[in-house]
């Protein structure tokens, strides 16, 4: 029985054959969908080491452009853009998004003109080993109404990019779409596409982690920018900074007293390189309550790992009182998880 | 059986057999995707030029093989690694520095395996590509490297850097990736054809690796100056001699004036007429709505070729319009070290020629698809007064003749072709020598070789008619070949050709020209 | 189970699935199947500048940044023939010291950070990449799919392959499928498994197998993106097979610099004996080198067989006996079939092991056993040198 349906599903298999292989249409079929919502947008020039170009997409008819801002666009007297048929028009900036660095800009193209607004997808679908679309106009090759390129790649990973520990440039700390389609000049700001065609992010620059020198590609999930494009289409008149609903106002984790854990790692001079090993710890203080002990070595502070007693104080100063952080310690051959919370440094 | 029957019935077998669809789906394009990587292999081919390399792909089964310009350079000599792992002699043909070709020819005499050109015009967006070639020289054994990526972008301009050099007026994006020594090397689609030459990257701060945007010149681009190449020439690349912006304009339609802002003079745009502010309307019959658009257009032609603008200049009554017809003058090329050329003896090509030809006719008898290997002799004489002209000077092509001498140049040739295949058969593989000089200004054609006395080499082509056309062999410093007329005529004969240091007067190759069957 | 599914079947015929639809959902199953054998590899301390070899020394000159001034004006375009202002002496690395230049820039830190690792033994044998290890990491710890962070003593590492062994003290972890990587073929589906961008899963990307036998036969090329995040991670096939590991190592096998991460280019080391593999770098502080025979071999020969031009005096194949013009007809019982199969089954040994070869001397046959010695560092003055691509505006000759 078995032979025979193998049998069978080999007939019908070459029945079927014929044509090329990867067959797949659904990469050609997304990009035309969405080129039409492709908008290659040309900024003020002159920044040294600053792109004066990227890509953007429409996400409203009435001609709302979503993009990645950038100062060249808060500098230019008109921002210039190319919609893909060719058209050119000029575009005001008229909302920032402070946390994932996206802009709304608003194309001038006269009293009730509509435009092709991109079809948005869902995010939370993605998961690591689907495929993306990335559009962009690649260093400036495409103007006019030659077409932006697209670059193909799967989701690698959705994550947090550890903004904390500075290790990349990144005010965002939410997660982000890792993934390995080229990312380049003039593409940020660009759509991320699933193969159905909806868009499921938005470009940003190429970060280099510090930890590794990889440079990593990413893009600011959509469903995290749905409320920054419907509250800018309900308010038109809103204030230029979007706040998300909820976001308290003030600087950010930074305000508080000074943390203080009470470890005392042994400093190695100048060799900033003398792994984090503790040599000793203060009486009473919120080390001494979790039970680490001299000679315990700090491999990481939360998600940071710590290359060094510098990098342990460096990363320990950003904690502030009331903060509770997680280190991962090694003592002897064993490795602990240890959670502390600071207290306010004692007076003296 | 329509295909949704079949699907259901493939469905059910698996189903019964207990595989999963989706995996069987899977590996089964996967399956056919690594057959035409296999059946693709044999063509590719890593070029190897002294210490340097690049690839390329073989595109005719008589061995013709693409690469890039800046692979070859101006070298006469490549050796050409395959996928059986050895080493192949191979010459240059022709060159074309602007469009950054090069084509060349195995020499060996054997059927060799080959991809076609492919419709690169036919590409979209997304469409899933295959680049092969010899990146970072990994392959120690000559296997190519392949890599996969979608085509990102078509009909790219990238312009050239040094004036005209190593333009890629239509080119192809892709996000395969390519990296140094894949130049030269093809882009194939999954039908298995080359539709591009990979040759160019953008590059970030990162040294010269790939970062998603490589291009590739469009194998429509290279059959349009695919005969030059094969004729043995340098190819060059036409120009108006006259530059156009975009010059955004609300009243003109569709917003953009292209418009012509630099016109040389002397130039051909120049004497047709064009001047400064002029807008440029249309081209070759369609409309030209930017400057990149014509840009493409504009570059892909050779020089010589005769084209029709339409320009419009304002007047009292607005614009008005006009047909102008141009012959595209040549990009100036900047060949690499021609200065240092002139200091380098000459290298000629002597053709050594020893069977009378009523015994090569008798020789030629029809042999099927046999190969054989045969040399012709001649007479050898002086040249004539009026011949030393062409002896030191530079080249000439056929194309310098008159319209009325090509023609019957081209009558004759064929009639040649006819003298050593009396059934009409193209027997021969083409003759090739190097330069890509062969004037119509002889007396008389049997093919001849001056004797050394004089001290000069000349070089004639006889023709059934009796006349000789006079060839001149050497062009640059290094020896390469010149085909008779036309690249598709196929006329030759066999013959043993060697190349010879002129100051030394030592061979430094010889090649066996051997005949071949009909193609 | 069928007959429902028949039923189905008959009554609502689907249209052919997309195969990048379905291989999403391949890949996702893949994943699943791979993630538990997944570890994180992070090295502490050590020392942190490597040493720079002499002839990267010399400047190193950067790829101008691709140009962005277009026309100022209106509008952008290019206009046909423009001239293009000249580009400054200097900015472009020149062949052929380019190839040099690219090996390493000056001052250059070697990168750091958690790489990947893969199980290969359900009691603790855990397979990573040499990367971290040159610079003699005090500490190394791994963190297995659960989550569980471990010490890792370090085994041994093999130069030749790029591969590290480390060992943890576990029990019941998940041991993949292994792949032989002789039934591997050239364009299938190829995916780079890390563990190291995220904490919360594998990160994964896309490519295919480019070639076989590179890094002198003892790697599989790859375009699936590698950088030091998923070096130490597997190449798995879209079943979660095992290919081989991801490794650092460059186009002749030396050590990559951060110019390549993601270039296109990467290698994977085959494991198609997990068993062996413990058996040869398990004892703590074994370096495996690669492996030398020292013969000169007619590379355009045509027959079965690798003929032998030279029998480099004082190494390991003219101790062994072999003599110019003898053939080499198998190695250890394997078919030699030319120069270069000869040369990657050298590759694939290390220095120190014993091969018999089989000759053809004449008529006669002969057998002779020779000790594979280590490969004498190259000059490289014959390397064979690619011609450097042009990218926009960089042209000069």
């Amino acid at each position: 029985m078995r032979r025979a349906a193998l049998l069978l599903a080999l007939g019908a298999a070459a029945a079927l054959a014929g044509g090329p292989p990867l067959r797949s249409r659904k990469v050609d079929a997304a990009v035309e969908a969405l080129q039409p919502s492709v908008v290659k947008i040309f900024g003020a020039k002159g920044f040294r080491g600053i792109y004066g170009y990227m890509t953007g997409v429409i996400v409203h008819e009435s001609g709302l452009v979503l993009t990645r801002g950038s100062v060249t666009l808060e500098e230019a007297t008109a921002i210039r853009c190319h919609l893909h048929d060719g058209r050119r028009l000029t575009a005001t900036l008229v909302r920032e998004d402070r946390r994932s660095r996206m802009v709304l800009l608003r194309l001038a193209g006269g009293e009730g003109a509509t435009y092709a607004a991109a079809r948005l997808g869902s995010s939370a679908a993605l998961r690591p080993g689907h495929f993306v679309l990335l559009l962009g106009n690649a260093y400036q090759v495409a103007l006019g109404a030659e077409r932006c390129a697209v670059n193909v790649g799967v989701v690698s990973a959705i994550t947090p990019l550890a903004m904390r520990e500075g290790l990349f440039d990144l005010p965002y700390d939410g997660p982000v779409i890792l993934h390995d389609a080229m990312n380049n000049p003039g593409v940020f700001g660009g759509p991320l596409a699933d193969l159905e065609g909806g868009v499921v992010g938005i470009s940003g620059t190429i970060v280099e982690s510090r930890e590794t020198n990889a440079q990593v590609h990413y893009g600011i999930p959509i469903d995290d920018l749905r409320g920054f494009i419907d509250d800018t289409v309900a308010r038109p008149d809103a204030p230029r900074n979007y706040l998300p609903p909820g976001e308290p106002e003030g600087d950010g984790p930074e305000a508080g007293a000074p943390g203080h854990h009470g470890i005392r790692v042994l400093r190695g001079g100048v060799n900033r390189s003398t792994p984090a090993y503790v040599d000793r710890v203060v009486p009473g203080s919120p080390a001494a309550a979790a039970g680490i002990r001299p000679d315990d070595l700090v491999l990481r502070v939360d998600e940071t790992r710590i290359k060094g007693w510098k990098a342990f104080e460096k990363q320990m100063d950003r904690y502030r009182a009331g903060d509770t952080a997680k280190l991962t310690i090694q003592r002897g051959d064993q490795v602990l998880l240890v959670s502390l919370t600071l207290v306010p440094e004692p007076s003296r | 059986m329509g295909p949704k029957a079949l699907t259901t019935l493939l469905l059910l077998a698996l189903a019964a057999s207990g595989g999963d669809p989706e995996t069987e789906l899977v590996r089964r394009l996967e399956r056919e995707r690594i057959d035409l990587a296999k059946r693709l292999a044999p063509a590719v081919c890593a070029v190897f030029r002294g210490q340097g390399g690049g690839s390329g792909v073989v595109i005719t089964p008589d061995g013709l093989v693409l690469s890039n310009f800046h692979v070859t350079e101006l070298d006469s000599e490549m050796r050409i690694g395959l996928d059986d792992n050895r080493i192949h002699p191979a010459v240059v043909l022709g060159v074309d520095p602007s469009g950054d070709l090069a084509l060349l020819r195995l020499t060996e005499e054997r059927t060799w395996a080959f991809a076609g050109l492919g419709d690169s015009d036919a590409l979209r967006q997304g469409d899933w590509v295959y680049a092969m070639g010899n990146p970072f020289l990994l392959a120690t054994d000559f296997t190519p490297t392949i890599t996969l990526g979608v085509v990102s972008g078509t009909n790219r301009y990238q312009p050239g850097s040094i004036r005209g050099q190593l333009l890629y007026p239509d080119c192809i994006q892709t996000d395969a990736s390519i990296n140094p020594g894949n130049s030269g090397g093809p882009l194939f689609n999954f039908g298995g054809e080359v539709v591009g030459i990979n040759g160019r990257v953008s590059l970030r701060d990162r040294g010269r690796v790939n970062i998603g945007v490589g291009y590739a010149i469009s194998s429509n681009q290279i059959k349009l100056c695919l005969p030059e190449l094969r004729a043995g020439r340098i190819v060059e690349h036409g120009t108006l001699n006259a530059t156009v912006r975009d010059i955004e304009d609300p009243e003109w339609p569709g917003g953009v004036r292209v418009t012509f802002d630099r016109i040389l003079d002397p130039g051909c745009a120049y004497e047709a007429g064009i001047r400064l502010g002029d807008a440029l309307v249309a081209f070759q019959g369609a409309p030209v709505g930017e400057t990149n658009e014509f840009s493409r257009r504009i570059a892909v032609l050779p020089k010589g070729r005769r084209v029709s603008l339409r320009v419009a200049r304002r007047g009292d009554k607005g614009w008005e319009e006009r047909e102008v017809r141009v012959t595209l003058e040549g990009v100036p090329l900047i060949l690499p070290s021609q200065q240092a050329q002139r200091a380098v003896p000459r290298t000629y090509i002597e053709l050594e020629i020893d069977r009378t030809f009523a015994a090569a006719r008798a020789a030629l008898a029809p042999i099927g698809d046999q190969v054989r290997t045969g040399t012709l002799t001649v007479e050898g004489r002086e040249p004539r007064p009026h011949e030393e002209r062409y002896v030191n000077g530079a080249p000439e092509a056929p194309g310098d003749l008159p319209e009325e001498k090509r023609q019957d140049f081209a009558e004759r040739a064929m009639a040649w072709n006819d003298l050593l295949a009396p059934e009409g058969r193209r027997r021969f593989a083409s003759v090739e020598f190097t330069g890509g000089a062969l004037v119509g200004d002889a007396t008389c054609d049997r093919f001849e070789v001056a004797t050394k006395e004089g001290g000069k080499r000349v070089y004639f082509v006889e023709l059934s008619s009796g006349r000789l056309l006079r060839c001149d062999l050497y062009a640059q410093a290094w020896a390469r070949w010149i085909s008779l007329e036309y690249g598709e005529w196929r006329g030759g004969w066999p013959m043993r050709v060697r190349i010879l240091d002129r100051e030394k007067e030592k061979p430094l190759q010889t090649i066996e020209y051997a005949s071949l069957g009909a193609p | 189970m069928t007959t429902p599914l028949l039923l189905l079947c008959l009554l609502a015929p689907p249209d052919e699935p997309d195969e990048l639809v379905a291989l999403q959902a391949v890949l996702s199953r893949a994943l699943e199947r791979i993630s538990p054998s997944v570890v994180t590899v992070t090295t502490v301390g050590g020392i942190r500048n490597v040493e720079i070899p002499e002839r990267a020394k010399e400047k190193m000159t950067v790829p101008e940044r691709p140009r962005e001034e277009r026309e100022e004006g209106e509008g952008c375009g290019e206009g046909e023939g423009k001239e293009r202002p000249e580009e400054p002496e200097g900015s472009t690395p020149r062949f052929p010291n380019e190839w040099m230049k690219m090996l390493a820039a000056p001052g250059f830190k070697k990168a750091e950070g958690p790489t990947t690792g893969l199980v290969i033994s359900a009691d603790g044998h855990v397979v990573t990449s040499a990367w971290n290890f040159d610079s003699k990491p005090q500490v190394v710890v791994v963190t297995t799919a659960e989550g569980a962070t471990h010490a890792a003593r370090l085994l041994g590492i093999d130069r030749a392959s790029g591969l590290a062994l480390l060992k943890i003290d576990a029990t019941g972890l998940a041991v993949p499928a292994f792949l032989d990587p002789k039934e591997v073929s050239v364009g299938a589906w190829a995916f780079a498994v890390g563990r190291a961008l995220t904490r919360s899963g594998v990160d994964v990307k896309y490519g295919i197998i480019s070639a076989k036998n590179r890094v002198e036969g003892n790697a599989l090329q790859t375009d699936a993106a590698s950088s030091p995040t998923n070096y130490g991670g597997p190449l798995i096939d879209v079943e979660g097979r095992v290919y081989g590991v991801l490794v650092p190592l460059g186009a002749r096998g030396e050590e990559v610099n951060p110019n390549w991460y993601d270039s296109g280019i990467g290698f994977a080391t085959p494991i198609p004996d997990p068993a062996r593999l413990i058996e040869r770098l398990g004892k703590e502080g074994t370096v495996l080198e690669p492996a030398f025979l020292g013969v000169q071999m007619d590379e355009e020969r045509t027959g079965e067989g690798a003929r032998v031009v030279e029998a480099v005096e004082g190494q390991p194949a003219a101790k062994a006996g072999v003599r110019k013009d003898d053939v080499v007809l198998a190695i250890d019982g394997t078919k030699i079939r030319n120069a270069f199969a000869l040369r990657f089954e050298i590759g694939r040994r290390r220095a120190g092991d014993v091969v018999k070869l089989s000759l053809l001397r004449g008529t006669e046959a002969v057998d002779v056993e020779a000790t594979l010695g280590p490969r004498p560092k190259e000059v490289g003055s014959d390397e064979r040198l690619p011609v450097p691509l042009p990218g926009p505006g960089e042209e000069r000759k």
